[in-house]
């Protein structure tokens, strides 16, 4: 897992165990070279089963996000090259070299890393070894917010850059930012870990989170496909849909009322039955375009339940520990013949503590790229607008999170600026804040991020670079051809709403 | 780099910042390492994904004016399409002119929840074909039923299935008992059409499911923690209960309010047995009703037959009979039982309570006000009391002592009394206090019995006639007369109107009545007052003698008051008389 590489491999460098491996020995926690799309890149082995007779290893690339981890065939992963074996929880006494070739083809099941290393001189390091995997797999930082991809229009045309692509472009220094919290000791230690992740559950129950810490069997994406309305998409994460489905190829879901089957009959004879076609809720906005509805968790326990089940799909950190009760959920639909489609939503809390006023944000995947996460990120901001308070959206956010909320901020803060530029050329971060809804923080983070804020002549100004300048210029051109999405806030017929003290607590 | 460079101030978000261009500014002179960098909200561990970071730095790039190729980051496919789509939705809907409001559920909107699979659709092949055409298992019929073995065993056995020791036998509820749980939860499986046939075939799947439902549910916690704390499939947990702070006065008032629909509903039941009775009854008296009539027409029949000429009367008519109808007796509800066991009431207020808190109260004001004047009148001489006394040296310690004791036998002698006696009063005096010695007086011989004497009388019940002379301005002259009352033998020989009179006879009465001078008892009262001037006006000086000792002597005036010689008269003349 990458959570655990990446803390570790300053400290861990010492302490790893490399040798040579056979297809057999490649046991679950070993780090091995696979070819990915026509290059080796180094992966860990999460999960080991046989399919029609041959091996198949579920593996996680290093440095790539979870939701690109797969099954390879065996022939895919290099054993000419060292593999390295999980570390044992005591310092392993001698360098393991294994080099068994004839070992057994223990073909069968999951092999347990003990069985691969049950060779070794020090039979005291063998049992321990699972422990350790367990372990550190437990190792898991705080819960994340996860947004969807939401980068602008123009950046959807250009297709993915190569590994090559990080060297095309500087990486100015001070944008990756380190987070003080993590501690890469924790890591090797159970008994903190297990410490670390009750305070977790103990945060959850109090703060009425959305996220959640990993667990080993949730590393593995449990559902290969899922067939929703007219599309048929394939799973990123894991989600705790019943067991039984994850032995079913397609998981049938129902537009509308999100329902889920394993069997294409039952899905078949549930659509003949369906009444919905909307979100249960009340529509709160209505454009040519979308309609946004808002569900209340309480209410409409099943709707919200079966909603993030799906979104749990494609959020990695998204934590279904608790239920729904405290959230409201707002859904963006499209409109047709049909009935209205779920292209995405936002859950927010009903009370947050934080004054965030995002939990969780997720456009549904075959929805992506159309440019539906910065409305949806847009109309979070005016809700937020409407109850008279900067939101945020819940911290930390997820790769396709961060790039989706960065491209907004800028767009909104520069589209701000230039008109402050034309008119009185002055203004304060706050008041950015305060027009755009947003918190001084994330401005200042955004303004920083475009090196927009430089020390002139004794004081701070605010720059519109030419690259700004230029990126918008480029995105006002592709909007007049396109077309832009918006929020028009006369449309948005909708009062904050109120809850008595009943309706906010979480039991049943 | 000067050492100005990194004293720079902080960024302040409450100052307002130049928005200025590229082109105003020399760029070289830039420097903000002094700003805090703020965290970009990623997962540390995350935010060093390859494809995340090279995302971000052609984001950078771009912001730098650098043309770079824009990266992204790459997602699983989701781009299919089935072929299907339109044989699973169908093109119906039309979205109101109204934004929407909506509040049923997915349970409201889904039909029967158990839906048919493939295995189904074979037994029902099966099942039917062994059936005519009018009695065969439709689908929905087929679901309906299931649907409703399924929402019974959830009710009735929550916990089957959950066991996950293989060999423990799974106990389904038999149709019988289903039956009996449908009745229960007044659900229609028995008038269900196939409910008893389809009861084997769901038995044997659920079996083969170790008893899960049919349909894959969610898995929730079970209540083990350690257990389902480490179960990825566990979801939804409750919520932490926050139990809502609970004070004695909610409890109370939640427990009232329980009672009271309590009794509520026992009455509504009661009601309705009521009604039902009723019904009965009207039911058993249209069949009577029917019966006469049956037997009318016999005798109807009869009286032809054997030609009995006689009018129907009897058999039109129906005579009133006399009916005692008791009515049933309402069952009486049960008082409910208190949780302390007190009798129901205890919480009532009782009007014996409010009768003794109001007596209470009362004497409660009559001490305070007591208390009051005593303190106001405390360094004064009550002049009304002891001005034609010789002023003693310490003011009497209570006004009951001024009373004292007459004896009918003093009484008597009123007319001569001894030089002795005093106090003294000169009517004609305008200032009794400074002439009265030198008036011509008159005496009443008045025993002083000692202190502990009269103390002791006092408590008796006989109460002997006490009295007391006072002089007020006008050289009125007041017997205020105190004890004796009435006995009963007296009462009735005594005029009404007389006793009525004395009624008012009591002092400090001027004080008392202030408030209701314009009332009829101010002016009797008065009347009284001015009667009693008068005889001493008219009388003492005249020395009556005769008068005064047939009225002593008299029954009726045994209590020897001032006003006893007005008595035969009624009071007004003689108001007028002195006015």
């Amino acid at each position: 897992m990458v959570a655990r590489d990446g803390s570790q491999e300053p400290t861990a460098e010492k302490e790893v165990i490399t040798g040579f491996a056979t297809i057999a020995t490649l046991a679950i926690g070993v780090k091995a070279w696979v070819e990915k799309d026509g290059e080796p890149r180094k992966a860990e082995i999460l999960s080991k089963t046989t399919r029609k007779g041959e091996p198949v290893f579920y593996v996680h690339y290093q440095d790539f996000n979870k939701r690109l981890d797969e099954w390879v065939a065996a022939s895919r992963i290099d054993i000419s090259r060292e593999v390295e074996f999980p570390v044992p929880e005591k310092p392993a006494p001698p360098k393991k070299e294994q080099s068994y070739p004839n070992l057994k083809n223990q073909k069968k099941d999951k092999k347990p890393p003990r069985d691969s290393i049950a060779s070794t001189p020090d039979p005291t390091a063998g049992p321990s070894t699972p422990s350790a995997s367990a372990a550190r797999s437990l190792k898991r930082n705080r819960v994340t917010f996860e947004a969807e991809h939401a980068s602008p229009q123009s950046f959807a045309a250009t297709p993915a850059p190569d590994e090559d692509g990080i060297d095309l472009v500087e990486t100015p220094a001070g944008n990756v930012v380190s987070a003080p919290q993590t501690d890469p000791t924790i890591g090797n230690n159970g008994e903190i870990e297990g410490f670390s992740k009750e305070k977790e559950i103990e945060k959850l129950r109090t703060s009425g989170s959305m996220t959640q810490s990993a667990h080993e069997v949730a590393r593995v994406r449990n559902l290969s496909k899922l067939q929703i309305g007219k599309f048929e998409v394939e799973t990123w994460y894991f989600s705790p849909y019943p067991a039984e489905l994850t032995e079913c190829d397609v998981v049938y879901i129902c537009e509308f009322c999100l329902s889920y089957f394993g069997e294409e009959r039952r899905y078949q004879r549930h659509r003949m039955k369906c009444e919905l076609f909307h979100p249960p809720g009340n529509e709160i906005y209505r454009d040519e375009n979308v309609s946004f509805y808002e569900i209340d968790g309480r209410r409409q326990r099943t709707w919200c339940r079966n909603l993030c089940l799906l979104s749990k799909c494609f959020l990695d950190h998204k934590t279904l520990y608790y239920d729904v009760d405290p959230f409201l959920f707002y859904c963006m639909t499209s409109r047709d013949e049909y009935g209205c489609h779920l292209i995405g939503y936002f859950s927010k809390e009903k009370e947050s503590a934080e004054n965030y006023n995002v939990a969780c944000i997720l456009t549904l995947p075959q929805y992506q790229r159309l440019g539906y996460g910065r409305l949806l990120i847009a109309f979070s901001y005016e809700l937020s607008k409407r109850e008279g308070k900067l939101g945020s959206p819940e911290k930390p956010l997820s790769d396709l999170g961060l790039l989706g909320y960065r491209a907004f901020w800028q767009e909104v803060i520069v589209d701000l600026l230039v008109e402050v530029r034309e008119n009185k050329g002055e203004i304060s971060v706050d008041e950015i804040a305060a027009r755009l809804a947003m918190t001084a923080n994330d401005v200042v983070h955004t303004l920083q991020n475009l090196n927009m804020i430089k020390y002139f002549k004794g004081q701070h100004v605010i720059c519109l670079t030419a690259g700004v300048i230029a990126q918008r210029e480029a995105l006002l051109e592709k909007q007049k051809v396109k077309g832009k999405r918006t929020i028009d806030s006369s449309l948005l017929k909708w009062k904050p709403p109120v809850f008595n003290a009943a309706a906010k607590t979480w039991n049943w | 780099m000067t050492a100005t460079r990194f004293r720079q101030r902080k960024l302040s978000t409450k100052a307002a910042l130049q928005v200025i261009d590229d082109s105003q500014i020399d760029v070289t002179d830039d420097d903000t390492r002094h700003i805090a960098t703020i965290e970009s909200g990623v997962e540390r561990t995350e935010e060093i994904e390859h494809h995340l970071q090279a995302a971000i730095s052609a984001a950078n790039a771009a912001a730098l004016g650098t043309k770079v190729k824009a990266a992204f980051i790459p997602t699983p496919d989701a781009s299919k399409v089935i072929p299907n789509y339109e044989n699973l939705y169908r093109k119906v809907y039309s979205h109101p002119h109204s934004y929407i409001r909506f509040s049923s559920t997915v349970e409201d909107t889904s039909g029967n929840l158990y839906c048919i699979d493939e295995e189904d659709d074979e037994y029902i092949t099966q099942y039917n074909s062994k059936k005519s055409q009018g009695t065969q298992c439709s689908e929905d019929n087929f679901e309906e039923v299931i649907s409703e073995y399924e929402m019974l065993t959830a009710l009735k056995q929550p916990f089957l299935g959950l066991s996950e020791d293989e060999n423990l036998p799974i106990h389904l509820m038999t149709y019988e008992e289903m039956e009996e749980a449908a009745f229960e939860s007044d659900s229609k499986l028995g008038e269900k059409a196939h409910a008893k046939d389809l009861y084997t075939w769901w038995e044997q799947r659920r079996t083969k499911r170790r008893g899960k439902p049919l349909m894959p549910i969610l898995k929730f916690e079970q209540g083990q923690i350690d257990k389902d704390d480490g179960d990825p499939y566990v979801c939804f947990r409750r919520r932490e209960h926050r139990p809502a702070r609970k004070t004695r006065r909610t409890d109370a008032q939640s427990i009232d309010k329980l009672k009271r629909l309590r009794l509520d509903m026992e009455r509504v039941r009661s009601l309705a047995k009521c009604v039902q009775l009723r019904e009965d009854n009207k039911k058993d008296n249209q069949g009577w009703e029917a019966k006469v009539y049956t037997f009318r027409y016999k005798v109807k029949k009869y009286k032809r037959d054997f030609k009995i000429d006689d009018n129907d009367d009897d058999l039109l008519v129906n005579k009133p009979r006399k009916r005692v109808v008791e009515p049933p007796p309402a069952p009486v509800p049960k008082p409910p039982v208190r949780h302390d066991f007190k009798p129901p009431e205890a919480d009532l207020v009782q009007l014996e309570d409010l009768h003794k808190l109001r007596v209470q109260n009362i004497e409660q004001v009559v001490i305070a006000k007591r208390k009051e004047r005593q303190f106001n009148n405390a360094g004064w001489n009550d002049q009304t009391v002891v001005a034609f006394q010789k002023p003693p040296i310490t003011p009497p310690p209570d006004t009951q002592q001024s009373f004292r004791q007459v004896d009918t036998y003093f009484a008597r002698q009123l007319l001569s009394p001894p030089p002795s006696a005093s106090p003294s009063l000169s009517p004609s005096s305008p200032n009794p206090r400074s002439t009265g010695p030198l008036q011509p007086r008159i005496t009443f011989q008045t025993s002083a019995p000692p202190q502990t004497k009269r103390k002791r009388e006092e408590d008796d019940n006989g109460d002997p006639m006490r009295f007391r002379m006072r002089s007020s301005r006008n050289n009125r002259v007041f017997i205020d007369r105190r004890g004796k009352r009435l006995n009963d033998k007296d009462r009735e020989q005594i005029d009404e109107r007389i006793l009525d009179r004395f009624a008012f006879d009591h002092d400090d009465s001027d004080e008392e009545f202030e408030g209701f001078s314009g009332s009829t008892k101010y002016n009797r009262e008065k009347a009284l007052l001015f009667s009693a001037n008068l005889f001493l006006q008219q009388v003492m000086p005249q020395r009556r003698h005769d008068h005064l000792t047939q009225s002593i002597n008299s029954p009726a005036t045994s209590h020897l008051t001032p006003s006893t010689p007005a008595a035969p008269h009624p009071p007004t003349p003689i108001t007028q008389a002195t006015t």
